[in-house]
């Protein structure tokens, strides 16, 4: 039986921040750039390949925020700070995750535990929300800053999060992702099809 | 690119999950962070493995975390002014039945004087205290050049660890009630062969009351260890440095055990380690089931001596205070909120009720979905959460169940053999586990099942962080209840079981200071 959680937005930024002042007092020392590299990189290693350009354009101004002073940069040193960023610069242009979830509840659809923000930048995408429909659903609506960064999140989270694949569905709408992601012992088809058709219509 | 990157990391890293904490409960909570030698950092409990130790437990509590090799001149000694406790709860009721509680003497050579050289001219020399550890090579048989002598004796206590019936563990050779604590590895010069050296640190002793098996003797060690706990969550939830292309070589966390760095590999820590047979910890009867845990304690009240001196650099006084609390692994770390971290530490596991909410309602996985939910990871909805009370708190029924008290121990049934270490899961008892709409079954006969392994106690080569975030994710729980339970969360730190000594006390050598 599920039961739907009570954390929103803001708790789940408090537990974020709870776990935050956990890493302040464990305070043990992160090695050099050099020793972090794993010792031995496994499946990871991928001698030769390319960085996409707009992953390392993405990194290279993260970096760039983490040596300023501004308080922008402050914001970026908690998973809650991080979530802050991305809510406050949504792209403009696309399907709103708003919409989506009003759409879905309109299909009969509705998320109801949540929907709460997700990281963003896990699926390359600039702002992401989820959650879950009553008979268990996960919806995750990810906004990107173009059709092509969609495309590309969808595959990068195929790859990372192969496991999930035989559950999840993600569908690329312009610069909008719905992921919709079943259950093992339910892969609840027909909501999927008809949050799907509510996308679609959008 | 490389360093930018990974210094745009650190700054999300930082504030993400314990990423640059180093193992199961280290520096744990804020008030411990002050005494780091009375900081318990992990605690095993296992049916002993190596060979011709059948019928034996060993238990190991480490302390003193992150110890640099180099780490002189004074390197790692135990608190002489705290106690080092072991307890043991065989009758379920979450209170100690049996302590053995170790407490340290710090002295120097030469009765108390320590070593001296004559410096100046012949005839006007001066004897000037040396200010290193050693002032030559020290080995077993030789330790004259040994400057700081640390020592330590046991108790073992039946009943309330304050007020039962104290009585001293001995050297069966000879009978003293003193044991030596080697010098900590400060290298191959002072010490040239280690293992050697802590090997014969290793005693026989006689526990008041306990008839071990034939032949056999119960061993005690403490000295200084490599750190056994692999840790790697730093990039895992970095979220910069993750691979969303393919081409930076950071962890998954869906991927390989072994595919990230152990962050903390080349640290130490100092190991209480003790062998007892089984039959002497558990209750009688035919019971075979006991939980444990480690404490540490120091005086109420500490007054610094403004005049300072090595025997005396403040006084005690006071009753003992538990200011360290250690069972099953991860637990103060990621489970205990941080208003409440100082407290568990001060805590028994018969007042455990009072933390409940932190596992029925855990945050870890909430921060999880948030971290990875965009990628469809949902987190249990199956509240309260009885598959972590059941993981943590009682114990599984049929395995290593205590009853209904609910006490955060680590529960081992001694009846069920060791597997040998050759052939021991780095999942421990995971693949026992068959995932249900009902819960978690526990099946002897699924492949690989290695009853003998993490939670049915706890083995250096158990992969707890793995094994925990999947656990708090609800591998254990109703397969409905628990979408992403199934899934392989690793944090790409791989530890296994082979990397360690096959032998008592089990833990690897240290580092050495210098080559």
């Amino acid at each position: 039986m599920n039961h739907p959680r009570r954390l929103t937005v803001s708790s789940a930024f408090a537990s974020a921040l709870a776990l935050a002042a956990l890493v302040s007092a464990s305070g043990c020392k992160r090695e050099s750039s050099a020793s972090a590299a794993p010792a031995t990189t496994g499946a990871a290693a991928t001698t030769g390949a390319v960085a996409d350009p707009a992953h390392v354009a993405a990194v290279e101004t993260l970096d760039r925020m983490a040596e300023s002073d501004d308080s922008a940069a402050a914001s970026m040193r908690s998973i809650a700070g991080r979530m802050q960023y991305e809510a406050e610069h949504r792209p403009t242009g696309t399907i709103k995750a708003e919409d989506v979830f009003a759409a879905l509840a309109k299909a009969g659809v509705a998320v109801t535990d949540g929907p709460r923000q997700y990281v963003a930048v896990v699926a390359g995408a600039e702002y992401c929300v989820g959650g879950q429909t009553a008979d268990g659903l996960g919806v995750a609506v990810c906004e990107y800053a173009s059709a092509d960064k969609a495309k590309a999140g969808k595959a990068a989270v195929e790859k990372r999060f192969a496991q999930l694949n035989g559950v999840r569905d993600i569908v690329v709408r312009g610069a909008t992702t719905l992921t919709l992601t079943g259950r093992p012992d339910a892969p609840l088809a027909s909501s999927k099809q008809l949050a799907s058709a509510a996308f679609a219509t959008l | 690119m490389r360093s930018r990157l990974i210094g745009g990391a650190l700054l999300l890293a930082a504030a993400a999950l314990p990423t640059q904490s180093s193992a199961s409960s280290h520096r744990e909570a804020p008030f411990i962070t002050e005494m780091p030698k009375v900081d318990g950092t992990d605690f095993y409990v296992f049916n002993s493995y190596e060979n011709n130790r059948a019928g034996y437990v060993t238990l190991i509590a480490n302390y003193v975390p992150l110890q640099a090799a180099y780490g002189g001149p004074n390197y790692f000694s135990m608190d002489p002014d705290a106690i080092y406790e072991i307890h043991i709860d065989n009758n379920g009721d979450a209170v100690e039945d049996l302590t053995f509680q170790f407490d340290f003497d710090l002295a120097l050579a030469g009765g108390g004087a320590g070593i001296k050289l004559g410096v100046g001219p012949a005839g006007s020399q001066k004897m000037v205290g040396i200010p290193f550890a050693a002032v030559g090579a020290v080995t077993a048989a030789d330790t004259s050049k040994q400057n700081v002598l640390e020592t330590y004796g046991i108790k073992l206590i039946k009943g309330d660890r304050r007020t039962g019936t104290a009585t001293a563990i001995t050297n069966a050779a000879g009978g003293s009630a003193t044991f030596k604590k080697p010098l900590d590895n400060i290298g191959t010069k002072t010490i040239a062969n280690y293992g050697a050296y802590a090997a014969a640190h290793i005693f026989n002793v006689n526990i008041p009351d306990c008839t071990p098996p034939a032949g056999t003797t119960p061993r005690v060690f403490v000295g200084q260890r490599a750190e056994g706990f692999a840790v790697n969550l730093g990039q895992i939830f970095d979220l910069v440095n993750l691979d969303l292309d393919g081409a930076t070589p950071q962890a998954n966390p869906l991927g390989p055990q072994d595919q990230g760095a152990n962050v903390i590999g080349s640290l130490s820590v100092t190991s209480i380690a003790l062998e007892v047979p089984a039959a002497c910890l558990n209750a009688g009867g035919g019971d075979t089931i006991f939980g444990a845990w480690t404490t540490a304690s120091v005086r109420q009240a500490r007054v610094i001596n403004p005049t300072g001196s090595f025997t005396q650099p403040s006084r005690e006084g006071g009753p003992w205070v538990q200011v360290s609390r250690l069972g099953m692994p991860l637990v103060n770390e990621v489970v205990i909120g941080i208003a409440d971290k100082d407290k568990f530490n001060g805590s028994e596991p018969k007042d455990d009720g009072q933390f409940a909410d932190y596992v029925t309602n855990p945050t870890l996985p909430e921060v999880l979905e948030l971290l990875f939910g965009a990628a469809g990871v949902m987190a249990p909805n199956n509240f309260p959460r009885t598959d972590l009370v059941t993981a943590f708190l009682t114990g599984i029924t049929g395995v290593n169940g205590t009853g209904a008290t609910l006490a955060e121990m680590v529960r081992i049934n001694t009846a069920l053999p060791a597997t040998p270490a050759a052939t021991q899961q780095s999942l421990g008892a995971a693949l026992c586990v068959t995932r249900t709409a009902t819960g978690g079954m526990v099946n002897p006969a699924n492949p690989g099942c290695d009853v003998a392994g993490f939670p049915n106690g706890r083995r250096p080569g158990d992969d707890i962080t793995d094994l925990a975030l999947r656990v708090v994710m609800g591998y254990l729980a109703p397969t409905g209840d628990a979408p992403s339970g199934g899934l392989p969360f690793v944090d790409g730190a791989f530890l296994a079981p082979a990397s360690f000594q096959s032998a008592f006390p089990y833990l690897n050598n240290p580092r050495p200071g210098a080559p």
